[in-house]
Order: structure tokens, then C-alpha cells, then sequence
């Protein structure tokens, strides 16, 4: 596989959510050189990239990848599905698969002719100041009894050919960034489409087979033997029997 | 002639008499009373008048008495230092290195002098055309430059730099084009500058600049009145940095430091505890309960929102004042209720230095914005508190600013007609309550009058559109139109055009916006074109959840936009797809404006396009424009024809439609099962039959 194999394939995926009116925003990415003669399949943004924003699962984190735009697509619900791939020729060297779910809930009768940005800046603000007011207790002062706000983890799975010190090349971020369950190995567009859909939005994927079937690539195993009696994601191209 | 630009009144007498004595001395050129307001190592001065005329060059008017003549020297000489410091940033006016090209000349002038002394020159009013007459003519290009040097306007952000290779591609004529604007224009500096003790409308079309000559107001306002508490607001939350930026640029020009943000304050309409607006601001100050959006959108429906909590905090209230600020600037003025109106009245102290700006024509519709006498309420005697706003006495009260900058007048003219429909086929689809409106905004009239039911004919005056635009464009160019047989095949040549954009015609990404018409399905109609720009190795992003208006657009990727987020953004090059939309169907008032606002985002080139026999429809209206020259010819219609026009396209609620589209899906059903041979033709009475037949042909006609 290559970046420019990536690439299109992400792009193929994003036409796909448009074309079914699944996201609210999307963006298709380009291949960008990098010095060393790797590759970066990534959407254009304007800004930082995140990893030298704020900290990980956090309200104003969230923002601020939406206003960096560095997502793929932001989902009807608000959620963000980030993708970025690096390349060395035809190897993964490094990748970074989000599912950013939206920290508030978005009703869905007010997105006609809507802008949503305001629903999002409002709701934040709103629970953020019960939050802070009424800490233990989300009641609103104003009375209304809608809870809006959400408490859900992003989950992050990054690969990096190299490693870190003491940890997997391929895990899985959840609720901080000093949380690194390991993975197999690096993930596919498919992996990551399927893992998202199949696990978070039941009605989705029920109606659409083209994720469900999206073609998935198994690349090599990085999990280290000692992992393997810990609990980790894996996954394998064969059931294996014992 | 002579522009008079009334700002800070220090000295009325003395202003007032500088005024008479020039006022009819054929002098051309602009008087600036209590402007500019010039920075030295001191601190800042103001100055109490300049002429800068082209017969006679450049003078300065100092208008203190009473000074022993040293210190009267003195000051006269840091006048001069100021002026000559802010006159040398302009390359085109410095003569070596230590030397300006322009003389200045400072003079006090004193009521009980007894005329010019060779020391320091101090003279009686009755003797300043005397003094003013001794000074050289400047040409025409000098004045140019000495009035941008005075009125240098620092922009948002300097133009991003252009890569050109070509002197004649678009990427060529866009850098010309964004070197042209530096000067203010008479209507701007006289927005900008003069401040009335009262309210003060600012009306303009869009792209006219009034962000700009508001925060340029502010600018001045705080640096003349250091002291006073000073309030910006506006509608649209991405905003808040464009005017922070933009005052804060202007503040530094004038006094070279930073604004007191403690007596400045940039405030959202509405706020939150989080972040104060003015809104909640006066709720709080004014004991009364802070109310959310959430709160306005349970008890008062998503758009009655902030007019709901608005009318509940002027019922607290009761009248009573809230005295916060001494001057109340509001941008976007036609997006806020009157009630929001009348809780600024309350929150300015007397004289109530209001100044609302806001487009005429953002949605063609009049009712958007009531007649200051009943937006801001009134007295207890019942009379309304704000009766009548000057427009003939400096400073004046109301000011129109007919210039468009961003649009070219053949595609703001075509926008017009669509937007009324004045080529419809089916004829117009709404008009102007007031049909002054039309000459306010730069038309002319070419033929016959605008009264109802009489014919009229109108063309954009050469006066109210910047000159380059003739120079640089052509018409032909400027706006067209394309049908295509299938969305697909739309959006491929979008994209064939977007890829020459960036390539021959060297434009960059973000000098191209895609504008998707309908709102509902914009998601489905990007599909195609993202498809086909990605076949081209070209990204591209819908835009969606940002809160920056700047955000909409990148360096590296094209962007695509329903109507929503288009607003208040505007490119180079823009692309309005599926304008079908706006052909035909309910609530056609509102499609019109869909069209009407999509094309105004362009700065050069509108390319509008569609599919199938409703977008021929659009075709032919701007094909009817196009052989009018540009120019508007229609009837006006009738005050009860216009009642009938908003009773037929308005907008509707969410159940009448759904009862409309079923009925009208439910008689499609009919007619496939008559034509699959399920049901006898005859099922439809002759009697509905030659109604339907009636209503087609006179459609038609």
C-alpha cells in the first residue's frame, strides 16, 4: 500500500459519507512530502496539528480540533473521525486513527438550516457553567432538565514504526494519553471504519453494507510476545484454531 | 468640492468658524475637523482641523488661545512634528531622507488676534482664506497620497503574498485589485469620523466596509475619549476577533499602543456568564435574571430566541436605565430584534450614542429592519425616543454608504434581478418597501420613476462601485451562467474549472468558494464534485462546525459551503452550484435570497450553475440582464401587489410544507399509476384537469 493508495481510498470514504448524508462536515486529505522522503496522508489544516494542542479527552480539546479542522468528517451527531497516515515507500511508519465522540448531545430537529457550530459553542458554555455551579448535579439553574452533556472518552489508536520506550508501536489512547493498550499491529482504513461504525453506531451499520464490507489489510504483527498476557486489541486475518 | 469630516467638537466656536470661512471657496479637497488623532513620544494629539485641499496644500488648524507665545510655538511645532511623522510612513511623499514632498503648514487660530505675526502664526477666523490661499497647489496624485497617508487604513491582515508569472492571469488582477483599497472614501470617513450626540445609523450594501468603519469608529472613539466606556457588538460570534483585531490595528496607528480593553469592550449581542455580551451584561448589572440560549429556544422557538429573552429583560427593566456605556457601536444591526434595540437605548448614557450598521439588502427583505422610530421604543409620554436622524448637518446622524467594494456592479446587478425576480417569467418575487431604497444603494435612474405601478429603469451608478473594477474586469467574465444535464456532469466541469483556477489562472485554494444552494441536501451535492476534485488531486472540505469566519478557508483545500456559513466570507472566485434551487417552488422569497446572497460573496468572478429546465429558467433571467446592459427594467408594482407577493412566496411553517409535499407526492402516485396503466385517465375530473391547464398557461404568460 501507498500514500497514494491511502489517499484515495480516504477520499472514497468520505464521498461515501456524503453522498449517504452521514456527516455534517468533511474534508478530503492530500500527500504531503516530508523530509526524509516519507509521505503524509493527511487533510489540509490551519493551524497546529494537535498533538501540540491541549490535553487529551478534554471539552476544550475538542474544540480546538474543530477549529483547526484537521478531521476527516464531523459526524451528524458532532462526532470527529480523525485520520492521518505516514509512509516510508510502501510501509506504514507511523499512523493516527481518533474517534472523537461530540461531549454533547446535538437534537437532531434543530440542525435544519442550523448553524451548528452555535449549538455546540452554546451547549459547552451552558454545561459548563451548571458544571461549575451546581458541581455534582446537573441541573440547570434556568430549570429545563435536559442533560445534555455526555461523559465519553476519545479513543486514539496511534502507531509509530519506532516505538516508544516500554511501550506498544501500535495502542490505543482512552480517557489520557498516559493510557496505551496495546494493538496488534498498525490498523487499516478498514480496521479503524469498521471498528467506529460497528461498535458505536448500530442503525449505520446496519444500513450500510459498504462499511461493513469495507475491504481491511493486515499488516504485521507488532504486539510484542510479553504483551500477550496482558489484555490488548488484536486481530487476525484467519481464525485460528487451537 | 471641499469634504467636511466633523469628528471630536474641542472648540464648536472655532470649528464652526474654520467651516464658514472655507466652505465656499470652490476649494477641492477634505476639511477634517477633530481628526486625525496622531501619536508622539508625549503621547497623542489631536488635531483641530487639516485641510488638505489641492489648490492650496496642506494646513493644520490649532484652535487653543491664551497660550504664552513660546509655549503657542511649542505646540504648533509638535502638530507639525506629528503630521510630518505620519506623512514620511508614505514612501511616495518623502523627498531623500529627512524631507517630505508636501509642506505643511500650522497656524492657531484666535478670535482676538491681530493677525498673522512672523513667529508663530496665529490669525483671526475672518483671515483664514487669506492664509490658506498662500499655499501651493498640490497635483492630484500627490492629495491621493497625502489623503491615504492621513487616512492610512491598516487592514485585517495584510494581503497574503501572490505567486504570479503572468501579468494578465486572475492571480495577476486579484493583486492588483487588493492594492487598490487603502483610502477611505467620503461616505466611509464620514461614518467613520463624525459622531453625532444621539444615535447614528450606517446603512450600506454589503461589501461596502462598514466592519471596517466601525472598528474604526471605536478606534477613534476610545483614543479621543479615553475615559468613556465603549461597547462593539454584533450578531455573529465569528466576529469578535475580526473587531478585536481590526481596533487594535487601528488604535496602534493612531496612538502606537495597545487599546484599554477595560473601557473598550468587544461584546457578542447576547453572552453567557462564561463570556459577557451585552445582553448579559445588562441583566446582570440590571438584577435580573441571565437567560441562555437554551432557555429562549425552549420557551420562545430557535429563531425567537434572543428576541424572547430580550422582551422579558425590558419588562424587568420597567424603563429604567442601566447606564454602562457612553457609546454603543452594532454591527450586523438587521440580525438583531428591536428589543435588543431598546436595551441598548437603556444601557447609553444621555446623549445615547448608538450607531447601528447594517446591510441593506443582506435578504432583500425590508421587514428585517423596523424604522428607528419604533426600534428603540418609546418614552413614557409615548413618543417614540429616537424621532429623527440627520443626514445634511455634520456630524451626521444617518449615512449611507453606496460604494460596494466587493462586488462587481454586473454581478450585483444580476443579483438584484434574481433576487427580485424582475426577469422572472412569473414576475416579481418581492420588492422594496421604500422605493428610496433603490438610489440609496448606488442605482440610477435611467428611465421613468420608481412609483407604483409605473415602468422604471435602473443601472448602477458609476459612482457606486469602485473604479478598477471597470478597468481590470469584463463583464462577460465577471458572471455567467452554465446548465448542465445531471449533477454529476455539473460538478465535473466545477472541477475542470477549479483545476484551471489553480493552475493557469494562478489563484490559490482559498481564493475559491463552491457555494451549495440548498441547505438540506448540501452534504449529497458535494458528494460529486468532492469526488471529481479528488480525481484531480485536488482536497476540498465542506465546511461545517467552525467558530472563526476565517475558517472556512484554507491554504491547501478547496471550500465548499452550504449558504449559512457563506455569509459574511466572500472570495475571489466563487462557484454557485445547484441554483436551480432558487428557480421555482414554496417559499421562494427565501431561494431568491439564497441566490441573491451566494452570488454577493464573489469579489471578481461568479460562475452559477444548475441543473436541468428550472436552471434554463435562471439562465434566461440573467440572459435578460445581460441584454439590458445591467441595468433593472420593470414596473413597481402596486402596495397591494406587493402584499399579495409576500403572501404567496413567504416563508411557511414546517407543517403547512409537510401537507404541501404530501399532497403534491400523494398526486404524483396518481399520475404514475395512471400512466403504469393502474388507474383510467379519466379518474382526474375534466374540471381539475383545465385547472391545472389554467394555471400552467398563466404561469407562462
Amino acid at each position: 500500500m501507498t500514500a497514494a493508495a491511502t489517499c484515495r481510498e480516504m477520499q472514497r470514504f468520505v464521498v461515501y459519507l456524503l453522498e449517504n448524508d452521514l456527516v455534517v462536515a468533511a474534508a478530503t486529505p492530500g500527500v504531503k512530502d516530508l523530509p526524509g522522503g516519507k509521505r503524509l496522508v493527511a487533510v489540509p489544516t490551519r493551524g497546529l496539528r494537535s498533538e501540540l494542542m491541549g490535553e487529551f479527552g478534554t471539552i476544550v480539546e475538542y474544540q480546538r480540533l474543530i477549529e483547526n479542522g484537521e478531521n476527516l468528517v464531523v459526524l451528524n451527531d458532532g462526532s470527529l473521525l480523525q485520520i492521518q497516515y505516514v509512509y516510508d515507500g510502501s510501509d506504514v511508519f507511523s499512523h493516527r486513527l481518533a474517534y472523537y465522540p461530540c461531549p454533547v448531545t446535538i437534537e437532531s430537529e434543530t440542525l435544519d438550516y442550523v448553524d451548528f457550530e452555535i449549538l455546540l459553542i452554546l451547549g459547552f458554555e451552558r454545561c459548563l457553567n451548571s458544571f461549575l455551579t451546581e458541581s455534582n448535579h446537573l441541573v440547570f439553574a434556568d430549570g429545563t432538565d435536559d442533560v445534555p452533556l455526555l461523559l465519553r472518552t476519545p479513543l486514539r489508536f496511534d502507531y509509530s514504526c519506532r516505538g516508544e520506550d516500554g511501550h506498544s508501536p501500535c495502542h490505543m489512547h482512552m480517557n489520557s494519553n498516559d493510557c496505551r493498550i496495546p494493538v496488534y499491529g498498525p490498523l487499516s482504513l478498514g480496521h479503524f471504519i469498521r471498528f467506529v461504525f460497528r461498535n458505536f453506531y448500530a442503525t449505520i451499520w446496519d444500513d450500510h453494507a459498504t462499511l461493513r464490507e469495507w475491504p481491511l489489510r493486515f499488516d504485521k504483527r507488532t504486539v510484542e510476545t510479553d504483551s500477550c498476557i496482558e489484555l490488548y486489541w488484536d486481530c487476525r486475518d484467519a481464525i485460528v484454531t487451537a | 468640492m471641499l469634504d467636511v469630516i466633523v469628528g471630536t467638537l474641542n472648540n464648536p466656536q472655532a470649528a464652526q468658524a474654520l467651516r464658514n470661512e472655507l466652505h465656499d471657496k470652490d476649494l477641492e479637497g477634505t476639511l477634517y475637523i477633530g481628526y486625525p488623532v496622531l501619536s508622539t513620544v508625549d503621547g497623542s494629539i489631536s488635531i483641530d482641523g487639516l485641510l488638505c485641499s489641492r489648490e492650496h496644500g496642506l494646513v493644520a488648524f490649532d484652535f487653543e488661545t491664551g497660550r504664552p507665545p513660546e509655549k503657542l510655538r511649542r505646540e504648533q511645532d509638535d502638530i507639525y512634528a506629528a503630521i510630518f511623522q505620519k506623512l514620511f510612513q508614505s514612501r511616495s511623499l518623502r523627498e531623500g531622507r529627512g524631507a517630505l514632498s508636501v509642506p505643511i503648514r500650522v497656524v492657531t487660530i484666535d478670535p482676538a488676534s491681530e493677525g498673522a505675526q512672523n513667529e508663530s502664526d496665529v490669525i483671526p477666523p475672518p483671515r483664514i482664506f487669506d492664509y490658506v490661499r498662500q499655499g501651493d497647489p498640490l497635483d492630484l496624485g500627490k492629495l491621493r497620497h497625502v489623503n491615504a497617508a492621513i487616512e492610512r487604513v491598516t487592514t485585517l491582515k495584510p494581503p497574503a503574498r501572490r505567486e504570479v508569472t503572468r501579468a494578465d492571469s486572475r492571480g495577476a488582477l486579484m493583486k492588483q485589485i487588493e492594492k487598490e483599497i487603502a483610502n477611505l472614501d467620503r461616505w466611509q470617513k464620514t461614518a467613520a469620523i463624525e459622531s453625532p450626540e444621539g444615535p447614528q445609523r450606517v446603512r450600506g450594501l454589503a461589501g461596502s466596509g462598514k466592519t471596517i468603519v466601525l472598528a474604526l469608529k471605536a478606534a477613534y472613539l476610545h483614543t479621543q475619549n479615553p475615559d468613556w466606556q465603549i461597547g462593539v457588538t454584533f450578531h455573529t460570534r465569528s466576529l469578535y476577533q475580526q473587531f478585536i483585531d481590526l481596533i487594535r490595528r487601528f488604535t496602534f496607528d493612531t496612538i502606537r499602543d495597545e487599546p484599554d480593553w477595560s473601557q473598550l469592550k468587544v461584546l457578542h449581542s447576547w453572552g453567557s456568564s462564561s463570556r459577557p455580551g451585552v445582553y448579559s451584561t445588562i441583566a446582570m448589572e440590571g438584577g435580573a435574571p441571565v437567560r441562555d440560549f437554551s432557555y429562549g429556544r425552549h420557551k420562545y422557538g430557535y429563531t425567537g430566541a434572543f428576541e424572547g429573552v430580550c422582551k422579558e429583560l425590558l419588562g424587568e427593566l420597567n424603563g429604567a436605565a442601566v447606564p454602562l456605556f457612553d457609546a454603543l457601536l452594532i454591527d450586523e444591526a438587521q440580525d438583531l430584534p428591536a428589543e435588543f434595540f431598546q436595551l441598548s437605548y437603556l444601557a447609553t448614557r444621555t446623549p445615547h450614542r448608538v450607531v447601528w450598521a447594517y446591510d441593506e439588502l443582506q435578504n432583500l427583505t425590508r421587514q428585517s429592519m423596523p424604522p428607528f422610530r419604533e426600534l428603540f421604543g418609546n418614552r413614557l409620554d409615548g413618543e417614540p425616543r429616537v424621532e429623527h436622524l440627520s443626514s445634511s448637518e455634520s456630524p451626521r446622524q444617518d449615512i449611507v454608504l453606496p460604494v460596494c467594494y466587493r462586488n462587481t456592479p454586473w454581478a450585483l446587478s444580476t443579483a438584484h434581478a434574481l433576487g427580485f425576480g424582475i426577469y422572472r417569467d412569473g414576475g416579481l418575487v418581492q420588492f422594496f418597501d421604500e422605493p428610496d431604497l433603490w438610489e440609496d444603494i448606488g442605482y440610477e435612474i435611467v428611465a421613468g420613476a420608481i412609483e407604483p405601478e409605473r415602468h422604471v429603469e435602473l443601472r448602477r451608478g458609476e459612482s457606486s462601485y469602485p473604479k478598477y473594477f471597470k478597468e481590470l474586469l469584463d463583464p462577460a467574465d465577471a458572471i455567467s451562467t452554465h446548465v448542465f444535464e445531471s449533477p454529476e456532469a455539473e460538478a465535473y466541469w466545477v472541477a475542470e474549472q477549479v483545476e484551471k483556477n489553480l493552475s493557469d489562472d494562478e489563484l490559490r485554494p482559498r481564493d475559491i468558494m463552491v457555494i451549495l444552494c440548498n441547505a438540506l441536501t448540501q452534504q449529497r451535492d458535494a458528494a460529486p464534485l468532492v469526488k471529481a476534485l479528488s480525481e484531480r488531486d485536488i482536497p476540498a472540505h465542506l465546511a461545517g462546525v467552525t467558530s472563526s469566519v476565517d475558517a472556512l478557508f484554507r491554504d491547501d483545500s478547496v471550500a465548499l459551503t452550504g449558504i449559512f456559513r457563506a455569509k459574511g466570507n466572500e472570495a475571489p472566485m466563487v462557484y454557485v452550484m445547484g441554483a436551480q434551487y432558487g428557480a421555482g417552488g414554496l417559499e421562494l422569497i427565501r431561494r431568491r435570497n439564497v441566490l441573491f446572497t451566494a452570488i454577493t460573496r464573489s469579489r471578481a468572478w461568479v460562475r452559477v450553475s444548475g441543473v436541468g429546465d428550472s436552471m434554463q429558467r435562471i439562465e434566461q433571467e440573467v440572459k435578460r440582464v445581460v441584454e439590458h446592459n445591467y441595468s433593472l427594467d420593470f414596473t413597481v408594482p402596486s402596495q397591494e401587489k406587493l402584499e399579495d407577493l409576500r403572501r404567496i412566496h413567504r416563508d411557511r411553517p414546517s407543517s403547512e410544507k409537510s401537507q404541501i409535499s404530501k399532497a403534491e407526492e400523494e398526486f404524483r402516485q396518481i399520475l404514475s399509476r395512471i400512466e403504469a396503466g393502474e388507474l383510467p385517465p379519466d379518474i382526474i375530473s375534466d374540471e381539475l384537469l383545465e385547472a391545472v391547464r389554467r394555471i400552467r398557461t398563466n404561469f407562462d404568460e
